[in-house]
């Protein structure tokens, strides 16, 4: 992989990252030198083993972590180092892992505050459209976000993140902790929110419902885009990527656990690219 | 039965200032998870302005409330946002350790403006009192609390029924998602503790008038507050109301049975064995989060 233009070759670009390097502690970067290009409209999962810095890569796209090297264009514009609220007022969405509804807050006040960007007559009208898409929540519209079981509370996370009508929207997994149906149900979600043409950019440990969602694939490793390509592209290698993948999940979760990381993983395919761009 | 009866409603009374000086600290705390160490000298600030106020312009208490709260607020705002936002990046302590070190500063500079002699505001209230009954409740008291329920409801209103509130109480239950959505959770934090400074001030104006007061009585009111806090847990007005009203009725019936000296050292004993047996405090109130 060249540069960043692997994927949207021609196509607009919603979310680039340009040669970033990132990481929560100095000296120990996750991201080393990560080069990816999400394109406008389109699906993009990031996929990989533990620890190779998918979730990080997110949380850079949104503003959540400065990167210490590098750059973030969003569709073209340079928004390195912007903090996440203002890359929410450009429309960046983010859908973080776990739990995020505000638990003492009612379902409606957390989607009012979805749409805290917007005008007061603005907020309202974008609240009802979402009641309107999602009666379920109308019903409980009062109920504080706390008591609402992990599925609705999933649905009121992503809804919640589409009132304010982003351009872009980040999710990190999708599905953790929610039970096959629900998961299904987070997909589905995700399927028309690619309906309406908003540009999703997803990280999954859930392999092959992202990869059926998916318009483009990277695969990450140890903080770089390893491989990447069009799930039919991919076809050849998924279905050993997906073992691969399932195979470093298994290790992991051996009693023995820690002495095996994403860097013992077995090899991950082409290995066109090497390690010879090793930071630090 | 009416000594009964008279010393729980002087509680309650009392009670309900007490809510305001515990309000300011548990919202603080609630959202911003740093304890507000500055809190009882800014009480002891609004009882000397308010003590000003009066004395120089003969403004009532009642009303240096209303000038109190912008004032405070805005000087809540600006300490925030010259001396602890940054440190706070880093930690709350760090951000802990600075507003100690603003209240000794505090403590020094009103020692300097008013000396250590001990004052009152002397309001026309001040000795009347009100019988109902063969219950007898001091005038300064009733309107006092009535100041206080005030100020707690409006406060209760801003938060639970503004956007703005509602805003900051998002930061309080997850910052990283408050963020995401569009919310300055910086420009949040200067908000809050504009808004638990103007309680504090409020809560000094009050306490003037019903208590003498001197510079140094900033240590019994932060640990007051912390009574509060640790009773009531840190669900905003609401539980500090728990906690206010536990420790004003506690300390009326304490004041009848023990010698006043001692009753301090009751509160702080309780405080202490509430923090040995629960260190996450009592959390009274049904309320857990703001």
């Amino acid at each position: 992989m060249t540069g960043s233009a692997g994927h949207a070759g021609g196509e607009a670009v919603a979310i680039e990252l340009v040669d970033v390097v990132a990481g929560y502690y100095a000296d120990q970067p996750i991201l080393r030198g990560l080069e990816l290009a999400c394109a406008a409209g389109r699906v993009t999962a990031l996929l990989g083993p533990n620890g190779a810095g998918k979730s990080t890569a997110l949380r850079v796209m949104v503003g959540l972590l400065r990167p210490a090297e590098g750059r973030v264009l969003l569709f073209g514009e340079d928004v390195t180092g912007r903090s996440a609220h203002e890359l929410a007022r450009l429309g960046v969405a983010f859908v973080p892992q776990g739990r995020s509804a505000f638990p003492e807050l009612s379902v409606q006040s957390n989607l009012e505050l979805g749409a805290w960007t917007l005008g007061r007559r603005r907020r309202r009208e974008a609240v009802d459209a979402i009641f309107d898409r999602y009666p379920s929540l109308r019903d409980k519209r009062k109920v504080p976000a706390g008591r609402l079981s992990g599925g609705q509370q999933r649905l009121l996370e992503i809804s919640r993140a589409l009132v304010a009508d982003p351009r872009v929207v980040v999710v990190d997994e999708p599905s953790v902790g929610l039970s096959p149906i629900l998961a299904e149900r987070s997909y589905e979600e995700l399927r028309r929110v690619k309906a309406e043409g908003r540009t999703v950019v997803l990280v999954d440990q859930n392999v092959r419902p992202a990869i059926a969602l998916a318009d483009y694939i990277y695969s990450l490793r140890q903080g770089r885009a390893e491989r990447a390509g069009r799930p039919d592209e991919l076809a050849g290698d998924l279905t050993e990527l997906v073992r691969e993948w399932l195979g470093v999940e298994h290790v992991q979760r051996a009693p023995s656990g820690g002495a095996v990381g994403p860097a013992d993983a077995p090899g991950w395919g082409t290995g066109e690219k090497d390690e010879k761009e090793q930071v630090g | 039965m009416t000594t009964v009866l008279q010393v729980v409603i002087t509680g309650v009374l009392l009670g309900l200032i007490y809510t305001l000086i515990g309000a300011g600290l548990t919202i603080v705390l609630g959202v911003l998870r740093i304890v507000n160490l500055s809190q009882g000298i800014l009480v002891v600030i609004g009882s000397f302005l308010a003590f000003d106020l009066f004395v120089r312009w003969g403004i009532d208490p009642i009303l240096s409330v209303l000038i109190l709260i912008p004032v405070f607020f805005v000087v809540g705002a600006l300490a925030e946002l010259l001396f602890v936002r940054v440190p706070a990046r880093d930690s709350s302590s760090r951000a802990m350790l600075v507003l100690f070190g603003l209240m000794m500063v505090g403590e020094a500079v009103a020692t300097l403006a008013w000396t250590t002699d001990s004052r009152s505001i002397a309001v026309g209230y001040a000795n009347g009192s009100i019988a109902f009954s063969g219950i007898v409740v001091p005038e300064d008291y009733l309107i006092m609390a009535g100041v206080a329920i005030a100020v707690l409801g409006l406060t209760e209103l801003l938060l639970y029924r503004t956007m703005l509130g509602k805003a900051l109480r998002a930061v309080g239950q997850n910052r990283q998602a408050a963020e995401v959505l569009g919310i300055d959770s910086a420009w949040m934090a200067t908000v809050v503790f504009g808004l638990g400074t103007a309680l504090a001030g409020a809560a000094g104006a009050a306490l003037g008038v019903l208590f003498p007061f001197s510079t140094q009585l900033d240590s019994q009111w932060l640990a007051y507050s912390f009574i509060v806090v640790l009773i009531g847990g840190l669900g905003g007005v609401r539980s500090s109301l728990v906690g206010g009203l536990a420790l004003g009725v506690g300390q009326a019936v304490f004041s009848q049975v023990l010698p006043l000296d001692i009753v301090p050292v009751v509160l702080y004993g309780i405080l202490a064995a509430a923090l040995i047996v629960r260190g996450g405090g009592i959390g009274l109130a049904r309320v857990r989060r703001i």
